[in-house]
């Protein structure tokens, strides 16, 4: 049942795509490498992305994959999203919606969704959004350990932010800004555990565009005895084909 | 000019709060890795407590947020669980606001270990105001383990230091390492924790990162614990994955509408955990809760 809703979603979706309009196509890849306290050292991790943009409707997917780190697997992420470009009384909004799979360990993985709003106004930066979480075990999981009472864990109604300023524009060749977000490329991290982010772009050549960016965590901010968390470094490339 | 004025009248005024403590929010008086180090070290001087029932079946008395100041509720806890021939009482975390005299009220009240075992947790009001050096001068480490002995079987209880938000690297590598290596030899196992690890109601407590539960849940279900109680959430919540159980506690605070703890009753069947088996009393002006996780 929840097979034939999924393409009656898709096919709906697809009708609001506009048919005569040129696509534009982003591809995006990355390699991140940093440390936490349950990351038990290093990790370093590439991600790829691509984006399918027509008119004011964008499909983008990503997927992750750890190449040194603690997790048992090489393939460690997944997300998927969708988004529209609004104007609500001539200011521009994005709205949007995305689903993360994070297949964390042998025995477990996590499931995300949610729904998102973004406007960009110049140097500034909002996107806010809610998101849904549940842990879930594996199809081995449920094998190995055959009396187990629960299956999924939910966590719902997840505020998801992100802020940030940028001394550019978009349209400039190069950009730099700080950002505070609980939300990362393959992470929804809860509300409480914001990271603190400094990104910085630049266009090496016509539709080809270098990014870095640093973040730290913070463990326990505003209502625990705060501590040190982590930090990664990311750097990639995005092509506008 | 007036906006910049009232706010910093308003910071002015937190800044003298004895409850909450800002620089805490944002900057730790030391790290859990030092405090670790410091527990480690006073595990080394002082044996884990081993506790000797005579019969299979025994209880265990669980409360946190007690936040003292008042010590009605607390008193409630103690002597009950001192009369009943608790096997012990652990108090996880939030015991204090973290000031000296709070402390010092707090252990006042502590029965002497010959009536009844006690086991405190650091939470995060416990750090504030340079709190740590209060907790381990009276009650010493807060990351340790203690065994409960039947005539036929043993459990394992661990106590760990969450009131950082993490529970840092190295405290992560003693738990992994515990639970790979000691846990098959218990029947039983228990991890207390005070800050609550998920979020299953809406709330504004803060939690240890996604990443680290991630590894903390794995440990869980690969390592058989039945069961991880927290408190800080101050609302009491049940959650299962796989053969794990997460159990939040309501506050033991005086004032506290929902104040109550937990009795844990260990039997000598196997583990059918159902969160369905609570029963609810009232007596006082506390509510308490009782629940039989091993009949």
């Amino acid at each position: 049942m929840m097979k034939y809703i999924r393409i009656l979603c898709f096919s709906f979706l697809l009708l609001l795509i506009p048919r005569q309009l040129p696509a534009q196509i982003g591809v995006t890849g990355h390699v991140e490498s940093g440390e936490h306290n349950a990351s038990e050292g290093m990790y370093v991790r590439a991600g790829v992305g691509a984006e399918y943009r027509l008119n004011k409707i964008a499909i983008h997917g990503d997927l992750q994959f750890d190449i040194i780190s603690n997790v048992p697997r090489s393939f460690s992420g997944l997300k998927l999203g969708l988004s529209r470009r609004l104007e609500i009384r001539e200011f521009p909004v994005e709205i949007g919606a995305f689903f993360l799979h994070k297949p964390y360990s042998d025995l477990q993985y996590e499931n995300n969704w949610g729904l998102l709003a973004r406007t960009d106004h110049r140097h500034f930066h909002v996107m806010l959004g809610n998101g849904f979480r549940a842990y879930r075990l594996t199809r081995q999981a449920v094998q190995d350990y055959p009396e187990d009472a629960g299956s999924v864990i939910r966590e719902n109604w997840n505020l998801i932010y992100n802020i940030g300023y940028q001394l550019k524009t978009e349209e400039d060749p190069w950009n730099a800004g700080v950002f505070l977000s609980n939300m990362d490329r393959f992470l929804m991290n809860q509300e409480t555990n914001p990271m603190l982010y400094l990104r910085g772009s630049a266009r090496i050549v016509p539709d080809l565009r270098l990014f870095a960016e640093a973040c730290y965590k913070q463990a326990g901010v505003f209502n625990i005895s705060a501590n040190y968390f982590g930090f990664f470094f990311r750097t990639g490339l995005r092509w506008e084909l | 000019m007036k906006k910049f004025t009232a706010l910093f009248a308003v910071l002015l005024f937190f800044s003298a709060c004895d409850v909450f403590e800002f620089r805490g929010f944002v900057l730790p008086y030391e790290t859990v890795d030092e405090r670790f180090e410091q527990s480690m070290a006073w595990n080394a001087e002082h044996p884990y407590t081993s506790v000797h029932v005579p019969q299979d079946g025994y209880t265990l008395f669980v409360m946190g947020d007690t936040h003292t100041g008042d010590t009605v509720n607390l008193n409630l806890f103690l002597d009950e669980a001192a009369e009943t021939g608790a096997a012990g009482a652990v108090m996880a975390g939030d015991l204090t606001t973290g000031n000296d005299a709070d402390f010092y009220t707090f252990y006042r009240q502590l029965p002497p270990e010959d009536s009844l075992y006690t086991f405190p947790l650091a939470g995060n009001h416990d750090l504030y105001f340079h709190g740590w050096e209060q907790y381990y001068e009276l009650f010493g480490s807060s990351i340790y383990l203690f065994t409960v002995h039947t005539p036929n079987d043993s459990d394992l209880y661990v106590c760990l230091d969450s009131g950082a938000g993490t529970l840092g690297r190295k405290q992560i590598a003693w738990l992994k390492t515990l639970l790979e290596t000691q846990r098959p030899a218990y029947r039983y196992c228990i991890l207390f924790s005070h800050s609550n690890f998920f979020r299953i109601r809406r709330m504004t407590a803060t939690n240890p990162y996604v990443e680290e539960l991630q590894l903390l849940n794995e440990l869980c279900l690969r390592h058989e614990v039945n069961m991880v109680i927290a408190g800080h959430d101050h609302v009491k919540n049940t959650a299962s994955l796989g053969n794990t159980e997460f159990l939040i506690l309501d506050a033991l605070k005086d004032g506290d509408r929902n104040a109550g703890y937990l009795i844990l009753t260990a039997g000598a069947d196997t583990f059918p955990m159902n969160s369905s088996t609570c029963s609810k009393r009232e007596r006082g002006v506390i509510r308490e809760i009782g629940v039989s996780f091993f009949p």
